[in-house]
């Protein structure tokens, strides 16, 4: 199970994954006042989607697109389903991992 | 909240004309604005030298499209100002082309959008955010998503949210300035998946193509001799974008539902009054998010209503009578003006076989990316 470096406003609590660069986008502290925190990449599916469109090779379509709603709260997070799982029922666990700047999900255990 | 100017000054639309939305050609933007602009003097029945001010949307075209474009009707050295605010910026254009009418410096303005769908550039994607997406979530994969969870939330079928396209794919058939103008069955709507539940037909083209509205003060109306009952008055014109909602928050339909509530107070009406709608339909899903958003009818409730009929033309509420953005298609810049006039048309009682019995109030609603939200209320000319 991957964690996430993330950014955690001491002002507002607002968090952002990867960590915001600017600016917090809850009450506008400045980046340099943000704390970083870490993430686990582990959820609960809110979503999913099959795309059998893309416009670039890769990833080979069909692909999965797995929303997902993060223990730890922040943003729900997108990534791709890895390959060659069938697609999670909403609601079902998943964990995560950062493959070449990618967010892989993959059914918890 | 400051002083709702469009109560004090009257703003009304006085002239409408399109140019056909289509799939990309070589025919240069120029030829495609000024063929809405000529439309919409004939149909205000003015000439070019009245109008005093323009604003030009588009979100594609680059640099300075609007005199060079605009010089051609005769260089009057009237006022000329780009606006771009990506799918919502011929709505901006209405917008700010109010806002001038309604302050008193013009009387008689231009609002348009022109577009051709080439050399996207789009700065969220250069402005040094990273995510985990990897270019792998477009908007038709960020929208099937939201129709996943909404579907699971409230038990709408895929073929209720086909629904959606199925209506609008019928209107654009009688539009003759549709990209899409060709009724399809359900069997064809379902077939070609894109993204999730969406297939072709529930994704709207993007091509090219001209819409410009003309608006004018009161006084204007009466100093030019035009008919007031084909002059609509905009009742309320809002524009807002994307705040920190707490996480968990649905994005989308919340900037729709905040914008929509304060054109609701700013014209004093409520959504359940709308003889007309034209929403930001891009995917077929947003039509159901957004018609609940607004208050339209309750959570859950759209799906079934589209399915009974509610939102066809001669239901309760003709939504997208137009086509919407699934079938008259969405060339950016245009479609917001495209809404205007389609709402003024439909007003006037001018819009033949797609005509919504005794329209007197519509709305118009476009979104674009970032996220902003754009929003007029029309009440039908006395
Ligand atoms: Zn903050």
């Amino acid at each position: 199970m991957g964690s996430l470096s993330a950014s955690r406003c001491p002002a507002c609590g607002r968090l952002a994954t990867p960590p915001e660069p600017y600016g917090c986008e809850g009450c506008g502290a400045p980046a340099g006042t943000l704390e970083s925190t870490e993430l686990v990449a582990a959820g609960s599916v809110r979503a999913t989607a099959m795309v059998h469109r893309h416009h670039k090779p890769d990833p080979a379509t069909p692909f999965t697109v797995v929303e997902v709603v993060l223990d730890g709260g922040g943003p729900a997070l997108k990534g791709v389903l890895a390959p060659g799982l069938d697609p999670p029922a909403i609601g079902e666990r998943v964990s995560g991992a950062v493959l070449d700047g990618r967010l892989i999900w993959e059914r918890e255990g | 909240m400051g002083r709702n100017i469009l109560a004090d000054r009257a703003v009304h639309v006085i002239g409408i004309g399109l140019h056909r939305y289509q799939s990309a050609t070589d025919t240069p933007f120029v030829h495609l604005g000024l063929t809405a602009v000529r439309a919409a003097l004939d149909d205000a029945g003015i000439a070019w030298p009245t109008v005093e001010a323009a604003f030009v949307g588009s979100a594609l075209l680059g640099m300075a499209p609007g005199r060079v474009m605009l010089s051609r009707l005769g260089a009057t050295g009237l006022a000329i100002q780009q606006v771009e605010n990506a799918s919502a910026s011929g709505s901006t254009a209405v917008a700010l082309g109010a806002l001038e009418v309604a302050s008193g410096r013009s009387d008689v303005v231009l609002a348009m959008g022109v577009d051709k769908a080439e050399g996207w550039r789009v700065a969220p994607n250069s402005a040094g955010l990273a995510n985990y997406e990897g270019g792998t979530v477009v908007p038709f994969t960020h929208f099937a998503l939201l129709a996943d969870d909404y579907m699971g939330r409230y038990g709408t079928t895929v073929e209720q949210m086909a629904r959606v396209a199925l209506k609008n794919h019928a209107n654009g058939a009688r539009n003759p300035f549709a990209q899409r103008q060709k009724v399809r069955t359900m069997e064809e709507i379902l077939a070609d998946p894109i993204s999730g539940s969406f297939t072709r037909l529930q994704c709207c083209p993007v091509g090219e193509g001209a819409a410009a509205v003309i608006l004018a003060s009161g006084e204007a109306v009466a100093r030019l001799g035009l008919d007031p009952k084909r002059c609509p008055r905009i009742t309320a014109s809002v524009t807002r974008s994307e705040a920190a909602y707490p996480p968990g928050t649905p994005i989308d339909a919340t900037l729709t539902a905040e914008t929509c509530r304060l054109a609701f107070e700013q014209a004093g009406v409520a959504p359940t009054e709308f003889d007309v709608i034209e929403v930001h339909d891009a995917f077929s899903i947003e039509e159901l998010l957004y018609l609940e958003a607004m208050g339209v009818c309750g959570a859950g409730e759209a799906g079934p209503l589209v399915e009974a009929g509610a939102f066809d033309i001669g239901g309760r509420a003709a939504v997208s009578p137009s086509g919407g953005l699934l079938a008259m298609g969405h060339p950016l810049g245009p479609t917001g003006c495209g809404q205007v006039a389609e709402v003024t048309r439909q007003l006037r009682g001018e819009a033949g076989d797609r005509q919504q019995p005794g329209a007197r109030l519509g709305l118009t609603h476009m979104v674009g990316i970032g996220a902003v939200c754009v929003v007029h209320v029309l009440q039908a000319g006395a």
